[in-house]
């Protein structure tokens, strides 16, 4: 087998893979509601990170008082910004639906990127093809959820 | 990854199928980086308690014994298990003689065909593609 690769989450410096998680904290918040889809996806986000439990800890507390999206944003390098953009629009799309708040903070997020309006829908579009190679997936295993019918038959 | 039905299953289950991961990274006696951020990211998914995580991890050092991982499988745990221990696998771009014996044997126990794991392995490797196809969208390096 060939073709696997480390993540660009695992260049970062510590610092910078706080920074990141905070963001996903403030997305996870922006609708007001945080489903266990998306406590699911965090914690997996957090570990892919390979984050020190206590920075774990930490990021969990937060999620009850966020810090504030744009003190956020002046703090965090480009790089940093587009990966948490990146898994902000996975997290965003983890409970099956965009909440009108939740796009605020990525288009948000996306700007102080430097990623501009084609960019951020092709990422949207990327999110909808994760969704397929996942239900491929299931179906492979014959664990098929509501809504897989959709995504394997497109 | 995004999350699908794990976290919807009885602690007991996410509890088995963590246990099932550990025991697949000893599979080739070593256990790489990128065999760990998928375990990790996969443990987050499990939605285990600190506990339950400490005691995972400790499979690591220790690890259980094939038929106690699958002991306590249920039927959709059990296929989620093999899924992503096809994953992790093949997280370090190798898949050993022992590793796939493993998950052959795995999906036989379980009740599947052990050609799974092939159609598994394809997956995985299709999901590494659109991994990148991210990177590249953001021009992440």
């Amino acid at each position: 087998m060939s073709g696997m690769l480390p993540d660009a989450i695992d260049t970062l410096e510590p610092r910078e893979k706080e920074l990141y998680i905070e963001l996903l904290t403030v997305l996870a918040n922006a609708d007001g509601a945080l489903v266990r889809e998306e406590m699911a996806a965090l914690e997996a986000f957090m570990g892919r990170a390979l984050l020190r439990p206590e920075v774990r800890e930490e990021t969990r507390q937060k999620l009850r008082n966020p810090r504030d999206l744009d003190s956020l944003l002046a703090l965090t390098n480009e790089k940093t910004l587009r990966i948490a953009l990146r898994d902000s629009v996975l997290l965003a799309a983890a409970d099956g639906e965009y909440h009108p708040e939740e796009i605020l903070v990525l288009e948000k997020m996306a700007h102080h990127a430097g990623v501009d309006a084609d960019a951020l829908d092709a990422l949207y579009d990327w999110v909808t093809e994760g969704w397929k190679w996942l239900a491929k997936g299931r179906s492979t295993i014959d664990v098929n959820i509501a809504g897989d019918e959709l995504l394997n038959d497109n | 990854m995004l999350p699908d039905t794990l976290h919807e299953l009885p602690r007991h289950e996410r509890f088995a199928y963590a246990k099932l991961l550990a025991f697949v990274t000893n599979i080739d006696d070593e256990i790489t980086i990128d065999e760990m951020t998928v375990f990790e990211q996969r443990l987050g998914t499990a939605l285990l308690s600190p506990s339950q995580r400490k005691e995972i991890r400790a499979y690591l050092k220790n690890p259980p014994t094939l038929k106690e991982c699958l002991d306590d499988l249920g039927p959709v745990s059990g296929r989620l298990a093999l899924r992503d221990a096809a994953l992790m696998s093949a997280a370090d771009g190798n898949i050993d003689e022992d590793e796939q014996a493993v998950l052959e044997e795995i999906a036989v126990s379980i009740g599947l065909d052990e050609g799974i794991v092939d159609q598994l392995l394809d997956w995985v490797l299709k999901g590494y593609d659109w991994m990148q196809d991210g990177l590249d969208l953001l021009n992440i390096e």
